[in-house]
């Protein structure tokens, strides 16, 4: 029998004063789950009829249906917002009566210990949200099971849902908790937990941007993403991971979160003073570290508003502003607190030391104080570095030997940095932010520390350049053929697409000769640097395309190769299948050819005299009055076969653009566009484009003539 | 018994009580009187457990309250504006306090409920104050508890209940030893049941002390002498306190006990005699100008 005062007639008791937070979470997971299920099955089963899908292939999107609706949480949606809606509500609802006096002097007078009464409320708290939740979500796979809709896979996905939700609803409900604890009425309480679930992002925003503002060469990727005191933020990145084991930091992240929040919230409750009812801070201590906390990054948003909208560092202008914002934010916080505007100047030194705190952290941006943008590497301390162009690595797919997607960066940082220390010591010495080379060079350091550097240097800097770009490391972390487990990975799986683009076509490649491309390829790769790169057209482009079945789907995975002219076992391999004649295009298939001379000469010019005639305002500049170009645009269409042969010499293939080319080669005043004879203007391949530039040293002199600006 | 040893509190730097000691023994109605703010609330929200002394200590049959599951088990505290749940009926206030108060008499209080005309079904919130201040009571006097916790309950009742609670009172107090501590501000209310009473005033105790032995230790007299030799001869001899003369009748607050002083003046001639009862405003003030305090302002305001 139950004692009359015992946990569970306490439990019983305080479920009778939440019964209307029973029925609204009861209610709204019922019509999540299975109402929602059947709606969405239904619609599926609609779908199908329409379709006229056979047995097979129906049950197999009922399921994918199913399973999309019981791990709706993870698709990071609007399910997540309302798990959080409902933890804090859950929190505020439970604990609400330590705002009101009256309340506190019954529920605290009472012969019940407060540990005691915490652990009935923050049970319940959960067995509220919980069990409405696991009813309705087991109703919800009775549904999809009646359907047919229920597989293995997707109680494994019920089982990652069920886990995810009621991870993420621990962790909220803790924050909330700790903001009912910390404050003494329902307005701050909100406030408490908006700031608990914000204030983590939103700082490292802040940093973030000055960062970027004030350092020349600061890189993002030094910036930590992690989320250390976000719930949801651990929830993303678990469920991002590609495999369980990535994953379970995140998960046990969560289940710490939710385990020390909830502890956090009990010491709270246990020193929360029952005379807090009401009052705006429930302990007096907290008021001015808060405030402090508060106030700080406040005034240094609004200084980074001001520089925002300015466009520039305007110092006084900032300061002016933080100034303003320190004393806004403090005033306000303390009217806050009190109730009472005429507190609006007390306690001063709080202010005073916000202001110290915005001075400090403001002087160590704008003096460079911690000597962010002096550091250069200490050749002896350094290990290795891992130099990362952005014109030279994005848009390639990495994978790891599992056949799942990595990012490219993190591939890079898996891979050995370059071991030149003397190369990368020199090229760091030239870091400017003027040049026209753009690189991000982590320096890992021999004490394990990793440093990251953001900065250019000039493209006649070859003899570094190539240094690095044909260094051995940085090709083998450039291109995963050369990693014989990705290799494998490659290989083993289908090959969907083995083909060749000149740029304008596209030709297959027999999947058995991969091998023999590897090989070839490879043994070119040892000849690329820079200088090669800059100085050589793209003359080709190898695309492999793999698919690989996975869990009930498929996952594709694309890579590319561009082949230069020194490539020359390449270029044999590919002459040798014939698929190379050392032509972009085929002439005789070419009906016309368009050429836009667009003389920019011309047009810059004439923006220039605008903006002396005062017509357009000096501060606008130039690539926001392309308009203006317009005008001076000659238009020509070509369609004798001599015209279209003496141009198609010149053309260069605009998919092949690389920003590592020299600008001297190309004349980007001249935009082309190919028709062909079956009257499409892109090729049928999709890697295929009638769209190019013409060589600098190949425009035909009769060209320029015609569609030279009269 | 509950005792206090000199608990301070203070509230945002302002300390509402300051070193009190206090003693209520057990079966008696402790009466605990002072001007608004004087910190009585503060004093019975400690002595309930609902605030944690900064100073001092509070134990309740010798268990420290605050916090204290046993201890409060013998408290039941009524704050100066009862909660009940919202939409709640008296039946389902019972409910509650029959799981927190193990020995909460049920059948009493259905009992008392009928004798005081409150519905068992009727809805809490629609109760007048007054109505919300009986059932609060009548839940206190009923959850068992050997102390009763009382916070300016008495405002609201009208005379009638009021004399129905003072009754439950002796009742209980009698039958299973009972022990109600009554806050207010009203003198009046107080004098005719409380056995002990202690002044607070601007957070401090000025005195505590049985009021029986207030009332036989001071008495007033009023008298006519029949001469003024007479008036010499009787105020030799007696500790006075007051004395006051409007023609020939004299007023007199004399120290000492009924019978001595009745004898003193049966020595001396006197035209008209009278021994009369003091009020315990009466008493205070006389007790606490002693001392030099201005009751008169700190009471009567």
């Amino acid at each position: 029998m139950m004692s009359k005062n015992s946990f569970l007639a306490n439990l019983k008791e305080n479920n009778k004063r939440r019964v209307w937070l029973w029925i609204i979470s009861g209610l709204f997971w019922f019509i999540y789950y299975p109402v929602g299920m059947m709606m969405i099955l239904s619609r599926q089963n609609t779908v199908n009829q329409v379709g006229g899908y056979t047995e097979a292939v129906s049950k197999g999107l009922l399921t994918e249906a199913a399973k999309g609706w019981l791990g709706s949480i993870t698709n990071l949606g609007g399910l997540v917002f309302l798990v959080c809606v409902i933890a804090a509500v859950c929190a505020i609802q439970g604990f609400s009566y330590l705002y009101h006096k009256r309340k506190v002097d019954f529920y605290h007078s009472i012969p019940v210990k407060k540990s005691r009464r915490f652990a009935v409320i923050y049970l319940n708290g959960v067995l509220i949200f919980f069990l409405p939740y696991l009813v309705s979500l087991l109703l919800a796979m009775a549904v999809a099971g009646i359907n047919g809709a229920m597989d293995g896979v997707n109680f494994g996905v019920a089982a990652v849902s069920l886990g995810c939700t009621v991870l993420l609803f621990l962790g909220i409900y803790g924050l909330a908790m700790i903001a009912v604890m910390l404050t003494g009425n329902l307005i701050i309480t909100l406030f408490a937990t908006a700031i608990f679930v914000f204030y983590e992002p939103l700082v490292k925003v802040l940093l973030q941007a000055y960062c970027d503002s004030f350092y020349k060469y600061f890189a993002y990727q030094s910036v930590k993403t992690h989320l250390y005191l976000s719930p949801v933020g651990q929830l993303i990145e678990g469920l991002e991971a590609e495999s369980f084991g990535e994953a379970l930091p995140h998960i046990l992240a969560m289940a710490a979160m939710a385990a020390g929040f909830a502890a956090i919230a009990w010491f709270c409750y246990m020193k929360r003073p029952s005379e807090a009812a009401g009052k705006a801070m429930a302990f007096a201590k907290a008021k001015g570290v808060v405030k402090v906390l508060l106030v700080i990054p406040f005034a240094l948003g609004i200084g980074y508003i001001i520089m925002d909208l300015i466009g520039e560092t305007p110092i006084a202008m900032m300061v002016f502003g933080m100034v303003m914002a320190v004393i806004i934010g403090s005033c306000t916080i303390e009217v806050i607190y009190e109730m009472d505007i005429r507190a609006v100047l007390r306690k001063k030194y709080q202010m005073l030391l916000s202001g110290a705190g915005v001075a400090v952290i403001f002087l160590i941006f704008c003096f460079d104080l911690t000597g962010y943008d002096r550091w250069a590497p200490d050749p002896d301390k350094l290990e290795d570095a891992v130099v990362l162009f952005m014109d030279d690595m994005y848009g390639n797919q990495c994978i790891d030997e599992n056949f799942h997607s990595v990012n490219n960066v993190d591939y890079w940082l898996s891979m050995p940095g370059i071991h030149d220390i003397d190369a990368i010591c020199r090229f760091s010495d030239l870091k400017s932010e003027e040049e026209n080379i753009w690189c991000s060079v982590c320096y890992r350091m021999k004490n394990g520390k990793e440093i990251w550097r953001n900065f250019s240097v000039s493209g006649e800097e070859e003899e570094l350049l190539n240094r690095i770009v044909g260094s051995k490391e940085y090709r083998e972390a450039k291109c995963q053929l050369y990693n014989d487990d990705i290799y494998a990975g490659i290989k083993g799986n289908r090959i969907e697409e083995f083909t060749f683009s000149t740029g304008f076509k596209v030709e297959n490649l027999a999947p058995e000769g991969l091998d023999e491309f590897r090989e070839a390829y490879l043994k070119d790769l040892e000849k690329a640097d820079y200088s090669m790169m800059h100085n050589e057209f793209v003359c080709g482009n190898i695309r492999i395309e793999v698919e690989k079945d996975t869990d009930g789907r498929t996952v594709s995975r694309g890579f590319e190769y561009n082949i230069y002219p020194s490539y020359t076992n390449t270029i044999a391999f590919l002459e040798e299948k014939g698929v190379y004649d050392g032509n972009y295009l085929d002439v005789e298939g070419i009906a016309s050819i368009t050429v836009e001379n667009y003389h920019s000469e011309l047009a810059k010019a004439a923006v220039m005299q605008a903006k002396a005639d005062g017509l357009i305002a000096e501060t606008v500049a130039d690539m926001d009055i392309g308009n203006n170009y317009n005008g001076y645009t000659v238009t020509k269409n070509f369609n004798e076969e001599e015209q279209i042969r003496d141009i198609a010499q010149a053309l260069y293939p605009r998919v092949f653009d690389d920003s590592w080319l020299s600008k001297d080669l190309i004349d980007y005043d001249y935009d082309v566009t190919v028709m062909y004879k079956d009257g499409t203007v892109d090729s049928v391949y999709y890697r295929g484009s009638g769209r190019a530039y013409l060589m600098a040293d190949r425009i035909p002199d009769w060209l320029e003539k015609e569609t030279a600006y009269e | 018994m509950i005792e206090i040893s000199n608990i301070s509190k203070s509230f945002e730097g302002i300390r509402a009580v300051d070193s009190v000691s206090v003693t209520m023994k057990e079966n008696t109605l402790f009466g605990l009187i002072g001007t608004n703010g004087a910190g009585k609330s503060t004093v019975l929200r400690m002595v309930a457990g609902v605030l944690k002394a900064d100073e001092g200590t509070i134990t309740v049959d010798g268990i420290p309250v605050f916090d204290n599951a046993e201890a409060k088990k013998r408290i039941f505290f009524i704050a100066d504006e009862p909660y009940f749940f919202a939409n709640a009926n008296a039946t389902e206030m019972e409910k509650y306090f029959s799981t927190v108060y193990e020995g909460f008499l049920r059948e009493d209080f259905y009992a008392y409920l009928e004798k005081f005309g409150l519905d068992r079904k009727r809805k809490i919130n629609t109760f007048s104050k007054g109505m919300k201040k009986q059932l609060a009571l009548l839940c206190g006097i009923c959850s068992g508890t050997k102390y009763l916790l009382c916070d300016e309950t008495f405002d609201g009742l009208d005379p009638v209940m009021r004399q129905g609670i003072k009754s439950i009172f002796a009742k209980e107090m009698e039958s299973r030893g009972l022990t109600p501590v009554i806050a207010s501000h009203n003198l009046r209310e107080l004098e005719d049941i409380c056995d002990h009473v202690g002044l607070l005033h601007q957070g401090g105790v000025l005195l505590s002390k049985d009021l029986e032995d207030m009332k036989c230790n001071i008495q007033k007299i009023q008298c006519v002498f029949r001469a003024q030799e007479d008036a010499g001869k009787a105020m030799d001899g007696l500790d006075v306190i007051k004395r006051e003369e409007r023609g020939s009748l004299y007023t007199l607050t004399v120290r000492g006990g009924r019978e001595e002083v009745i004898a003193h003046f049966a020595t001396v001639d006197t035209v008209f005699f009278e021994a009369l009862p003091l009020s315990l405003e009466e008493i205070f003030i006389s007790e606490t100008e002693v001392v030099g305090y201005d009751v008169k302002k700190l009471i009567l305001g």
